[in-house]
């Protein structure tokens, strides 16, 4: 039980992060009916940038807890601007002049993409580890045999936070319906007056920003990153969000928490070593019996 | 003084020209009706004003000062004013009917990214605005009872109207309607007839695609002919009604 219990707030804790890469994989998709491939690459620079940021403001280990959320925050807006930007950019070079090319094209453009970000990060960084310093005070709540740190309850506060205000965001406010109104109809979007291109930047800003908190938060988990992080961590939030229905807001947060868990479980009661296999036997799965994923409808018709 | 100019547009799809040298011009107030065969244009001749094509040859003047649009982005032109309904229906199928109506309205909705993260009374005051006045558009429909209901859920007649307070929300002045009886019974037919007086009331302009003589005929101020991409006739409705050139291109010649 203790077992069980323990893995539950480990994968919950790394199924949020996922939940927040997968945001982005299905609201471009949503709103543009393209997986963007570059897009765990995003979430890798986005954990660089908040390392960079905390090392140019000096940080130094053991500060009191009021500080350290001061400097979680500082590192988070940073790295979610960087990369929101480094999102729209990537839209602008690598994808909207081949925007009505047939789908296999952007593939391959994202994939360059994503060679052209992991080198780029090589060179600057090194291919060597990271260390990232221990920013959230290292706590253990200790409950019989089942520890949490504080660094898990961050981890899960910052997300749910994010993930109220996205689908807010989306579900009530006129940038929302724009943005839904966009991912049905391009073109009765703009003849309604929304300005469609700005609307395709702006997905991109937020699904880079929420990639970006999630690799600032794999970064503090994990204490290092390295430039193939991206790749993994990509995979499985793509997985996510297949798994809950790509194009789907809500389905992607369910998905990341699904694989997030199941990777726990798994790692709990099968063995730790097949880790990144259990997520992608769920992909397997999901693609022979139900390729619409949890809560889309639309693969099917699309693909 | 007029509200829309169109100077001798053009616009080719390979060798086929779907438009040749095609004029027109609306008043404020005044209802045109665009009527012609199957394939004579009329269509095309929408999509170049509202920005969908963008015409080989030939000037768009529209609005008040007569500022060129030809080859504007469609929301940009969206944002001076006009609005235009479908032939085949479509609307935000996945969204329901009230936002369907609010979304219409984008252009006067204040929803910038500061805004939404300080939300202020008057974001909030501003939305309430448009959330009444959706709901007044849908009364005026008869449509308001479906208000929560998914847009692609409501009859079929409803969602016609449903196009049309659409059209409405962003207060155009000018609405172009395509097809707008397209599969309507006569009595929605003249439901029709009624909200479109009512529009012109209201001082919008309206240029209307129709195949219906019935619906045509009593709105229209002026009729304009298309046949195989040209205008063949211009003038009041019992003119046109007369015009040989008009009966050779419906009945061929006899």
């Amino acid at each position: 039980m203790e077992l069980f219990v323990q893995q539950l707030i480990n994968g919950l804790t790394i199924g949020t992060i996922y939940a927040l890469i997968a945001l982005g994989y299905t609201m471009v998709y949503g709103i543009i009916q393209l997986i963007n491939f570059a897009h765990g690459e995003v979430f890798m620079v986005g954990a660089y940038i908040g390392l960079t940021a905390i090392t140019f403001f000096g940080f130094v280990s053991g500060s009191t807890l009021p500080m350290a959320m001061l400097y979680l925050a500082v590192m988070l807006l940073i790295s979610m601007a960087g990369s929101g930007l480094l999102g729209i950019v990537i839209d602008q070079i690598a994808y909207r002049p081949i925007r009505n090319s047939p789908r296999l094209v952007a593939l391959i453009s994202a994939i360059g993409v994503s060679f052209v970000l992991q080198n780029a990060v090589m060179l600057i960084y090194g291919p060597q580890d990271q260390g990232v310093p221990q920013i959230v005070p290292d706590i253990h709540f200790i409950f019989g045999d089942v520890t949490i740190t504080l660094m898990q309850i961050m981890i899960l506060a910052v997300s749910l936070v994010l993930m109220v205000f996205l689908n807010f965001l989306v579900q009530h406010t006129q940038l929302g319906r724009a943005m839904r109104a966009t991912s049905q109809d391009h073109k009765m979007a703009r003849l309604v007056g929304i300005n469609v291109n700005w609307i395709i930047s702006l997905t991109f800003f937020i699904g880079s920003a929420m990639a970006a908190v999630g690799g600032v938060l794999f970064g503090l988990y994990y204490h290092t990153v390295n430039f193939h992080d991206g790749y993994l961590a990509g995979l499985k939030a793509f997985t996510a969000a297949v798994l809950g229905g790509i194009g789907n807001i809500p389905g992607a947060m369910v998905g990341g928490v699904l694989i997030g868990l199941a990777e726990g479980l798994g790692a709990g009661y099968i063995s730790s070593e097949w880790k990144n296999v259990f997520a992608f036997v769920i992909l397997v799965l999901i693609l022979l019996f139900k390729p619409t994923g949890l809560f889309g409808e639309r693969v099917a018709d699309r693909a | 003084m007029s509200l829309l100019r169109v100077d001798n547009i053009s616009k080719s799809f390979g060798g086929l020209k779907a438009i040749q040298n095609v004029s027109i011009s609306i008043r404020p107030g005044e209802i045109v009706g665009l009527i012609g065969p199957n394939g004579a244009g009329k269509t095309t001749f929408f999509n170049c004003i509202t920005g969908i094509y963008k015409p080989d040859a030939g000037t768009v003047m529209f609005g008040d000062y007569e500022q060129e649009i030809t080859g504007l982005v469609s929301y940009m032109i969206s944002w001076r004013g006009m609005a235009r309904t479908f032939q085949n229906i479509r609307l935000f199928a996945n969204m329901s009917v009230l936002e369907n109506v609010i979304v219409g309205a984008h252009k006067h909705i204040r929803s910038s990214l500061v805004d939404l993260l300080f939300p202020s009374k008057r974001s909030y005051a501003d939305e309430m605005k448009f959330v009444r006045r959706a709901h007044e558009l849908l009364e005026f429909f008869g449509i308001d009872r479906y208000a929560n209901d998914l847009a692609s859920s409501i009859p079929y007649g409803s969602q016609r109207r449903l196009e049309l307070a659409r059209a409405l929300a962003c207060e155009p002045k000018l609405l172009l309607l395509d097809e707008p009886a397209a599969g309507m019974n006569p009595q929605e037919k003249q439901d029709l007839l009624e909200h479109i007086s009512e529009i012109r009331r209201q001082g919008i302009s309206i240029l209307i695609v129709e195949h219906d003589m019935k619906v045509i005929m009593p709105l229209s101020d002026k009729v304009v002919v298309l046949d195989h991409g040209e205008k063949i006739a211009e003038g009041r409705p019992e003119e046109i009604q007369k015009n040989p050139l008009v009966i050779e291109a419906y009945l061929g010649k006899q």
